[in-house]
């Protein structure tokens, strides 16, 4: 156990090395530098593009710049290019925003799809999972932002959701549960217009596992000995249809620093995201790789955590 | 139907006729399979693979899923009940408490994922409350019963920590925690090795001697059934082609199916010989030949055999045959000649 544990650190830290450097070139493959985003700006003159390239080492060779900017990064001492702030607290700030859509549309996707597939695995081809079928293939189809004005245009005449940003404007003087009564008013088209998609696809694939593992011999096993269908569907066959979906639980880490593009521009919500997005744009590359760079110690994390799941919840799987 | 009236009669299969569905395709798997199986008694289904025989028995337990299979036509009378007629709840309660079954592949049969002691003892519970220690003792009892080394222990194992025959043990252990009537055995020992199959027979001997209880044990191994069985019905292609009791079946087969399985078994008598087999194979049940299904490969065959669906002839003492041609051909010399196959005594 222990020894798997220490193999498979050291294996994930070789990674990471390794995601670091191709990141690291990948970015500056690219073509346009951070001192050429705006050469039309009358300020950019070439004595102050020189000073820019000395000050962010950008003069030096690869190397020496992947040197420089990763012992920043170990320090804690990135800098945001844009606006000279530090990227670890501009990174947490937006995480902070993220993370509530992120927990709801999760606990949401979760929570929703497995019923919905599971019920629709033992009643199959019964009208029920006929027409979820039907829905979740509809929802898969219908691209997210064009259902995300859809859904705007539809809720906030009818309901008068809000749909701009995290909070009402001017809200300070409220008492603490207006404010929280209003976070969760803000949050709920965002979440739900993010956890669609993502039902309609998990539910999809839990169907899908459940109606393999209902064909199993063990299942049949189960009906033989007279157990109650709830028993055998809940129990025999849900507890096998459940274990890839451990491997999956791992990799929705990630999520929690990708954030929804898409979703935050459509509601303006200064998340994670649309931060990164922005920082692409303007070729600040510390906020650009310290985000990936988060993001890959989020997936190897996420990979180790189902790992050790699995360890958990599959008795044939030993080390 | 004397079925009814006939105390020691314990299951009474009838006429079933079991379909399988599948777009405009109609694979007939049964056609009015009848057999019984008395008290204490052990009767063995003999056939080649894909003849209906494992069809047979899910439709005992109410198995068949449906759709796509469909049970047109039969009864299957348990203790004077028609299994059939019965609702959901009741057929719970039938599973594994009056009927039960042993699978054949051990490994598949049983969930990866609980410890052989879960499943053996929610085999008791799903049909009597007993709980904690009481539970625990049973399940070592019974696990001692089929005959495995420190049971105790075992409980925690779970099925992939065991070998190929302890899990066919652990089958079984089920099969008999509420002390069945019936056990039904699909192909228990195809799955293992020769040594292992001979030591699983020997405890289903035992356990049937102890407990008293009936079997019925379907094979496609003559060698089985010479080994265990009382009475024999022969299948092919969704029919019954050949019933009796094995003495009669081995000494005097009256089907030219019959004949060709046992003619194709290996013998000490026929050392040194190639070994026969009969021509071609078992038809598609969605596209079975007209008249005698056997017919196409069939070396007594005559014209009529291809228009006419053979009915179930006597040839004395409940040995039943569905061959006309070799009951008239042969009856004509006043003897049913006793066929040179291998006796099954050295088999």
């Amino acid at each position: 156990m222990l020894s798997f544990i220490g193999r498979s650190v050291i294996q994930k830290l070789v990674t990471l090395f390794l995601v670091s450097i191709v990141s690291f070139l990948i970015i500056h493959i690219a073509p346009g530098e951070p001192s050429q985003v705006n050469p039309l700006n009358p300020k950019f003159t070439p004595e102050i593009v020189e000073r820019f390239r000395k000050a962010f080492h950008l003069d030096k060779p690869l190397h020496v710049q992947y040197f420089y900017f990763y012992k920043d990064l170990l320090t804690g001492k990135t800098t945001s290019w844009k606006d000279n702030q530090s990227v670890l607290k501009k990174i947490w700030e937006r995480f902070l925003n993220s993370l509530p859509l992120f927990i709801v549309g999760t606990l949401i996707t979760w929570t929703i799809s497995f019923p919905i597939g599971i019920r629709a695995a033992i009643a199959r081809g019964g009208i029920y999972d006929r027409s979820t079928t039907f829905l979740a293939y509809l929802l898969i189809s219908i691209p997210g932002f064009f259902f995300a004005y859809i859904l705007i245009i539809f809720v906030v005449t009818r309901f008068h959701v809000p749909v701009i940003g995290m909070e009402t404007f001017g809200l300070r003087e409220a008492t603490t549960i207006h404010m929280i009564m209003d976070r969760i008013w803000h949050l709920l088209l965002p979440s739900v217009l993010g956890a669609t998609g993502g039902v309609a696809i998990l539910s999809r694939y839990v169907r899908s596992q459940m109606l393999e593992v209902e064909s199993q011999d063990y299942v049949r096993t189960a009906k033989a000995k007279g157990l109650p269908p709830e028993q055998v569907h809940y129990k025999h066959a849900l507890r096998n249809a459940l274990l890839p979906f451990v491997t999956m639980f791992g990799l929705i880490l990630p999520g929690l620093i990708g954030g929804s593009v898409i979703i935050e521009s459509i509601f303006s919500w200064p998340g994670m995201g649309r931060m990164a997005y922005e920082a692409i744009l303007a070729r600040d590359y510390p906020v650009i790789l310290t985000v990936n760079f988060i993001s890959a110690v989020l997936v190897l994390a996420g990979t180790f955590l189902s790992d050790l799941l699995y360890l958990m919840v599959d008795p044939r799987i030993r080390l | 139907m004397q079925g009814v009236l006939d105390k020691s009669i314990l299951l009474s299969v009838q006429e079933l006729t079991v379909n399988f569905r599948a777009e405009a395709i109609v694979a007939r798997a049964l056609e009015g399979v009848s057999y019984e199986v008395r008290q204490g008694e052990t009767v063995c289904l003999v056939g080649e693979s894909g003849c209906g025989k494992t069809v047979s028995a899910l439709a005992i337990l109410g198995l068949i899923p449906q759709p796509p299979g469909e049970i047109p036509g039969g009864r299957i009378l348990f203790m004077g009940q028609n299994i059939l007629e019965l609702s959901e709840e009741e057929l719970q309660n039938l599973r594994g408490n009056h009927i039960a079954m042993v699978f054949q592949e051990p490994m598949t049969s049983l969930n990866p994922v609980f410890t052989v002691g879960e499943q053996i003892g929610e085999a008791i519970t799903a049909h009597q409350k007993v709980e904690g220690d009481e539970l625990r003792e049973r399940c070592i009892r019974l696990l001692k019963d089929v005959g495995i080394p420190s049971p105790a222990e075992r409980l925690k194992d779970y099925p992939h920590q065991l070998s190929g025959g302890q899990r066919q043990r652990v089958m079984i252990a089920m099969a008999l925690a509420c002390s069945p009537q019936l056990v039904i055995a699909d192909e228990p020992t195809t799955a293992l090795d020769v040594t292992i199959q001979k030591q699983i027979l020997d405890l289903f001997k035992t356990l049937k001697s102890k407990k008293g209880m009936s079997l019925l044990y379907i094979t496609h191994d003559l060698n089985v059934v010479a080994n265990i069985a009382d009475r024999v019905y022969v299948m092919y292609a969704g029919i019954i082609t050949e019933q009796g009791k094995k003495r009669d079946i081995f000494q005097n087969p009256c089907h030219p199916y019959t004949r060709g399985l046992i003619a194709s078994l290996p013998a000490r008598s026929k050392r040194g010989e190639a070994l026969h087999s009969i021509p071609g194979t078992v038809p598609d049940p969605a596209y079975k030949p007209r008249g005698c299904p056997f017919h196409p490969r069939c070396t007594y065959a005559v014209k009529k055999c291809s228009e006419e669906f053979p009915e179930m002839l006597d040839c004395g003492d409940g040995h039943l045959s569905r061959c006309p041609v070799v009951l008239s051909s042969e009856r004509k010399t006043n003897t049913i000649r006793t066929h040179e196959g291998p006796h099954y005594s050295d088999l």
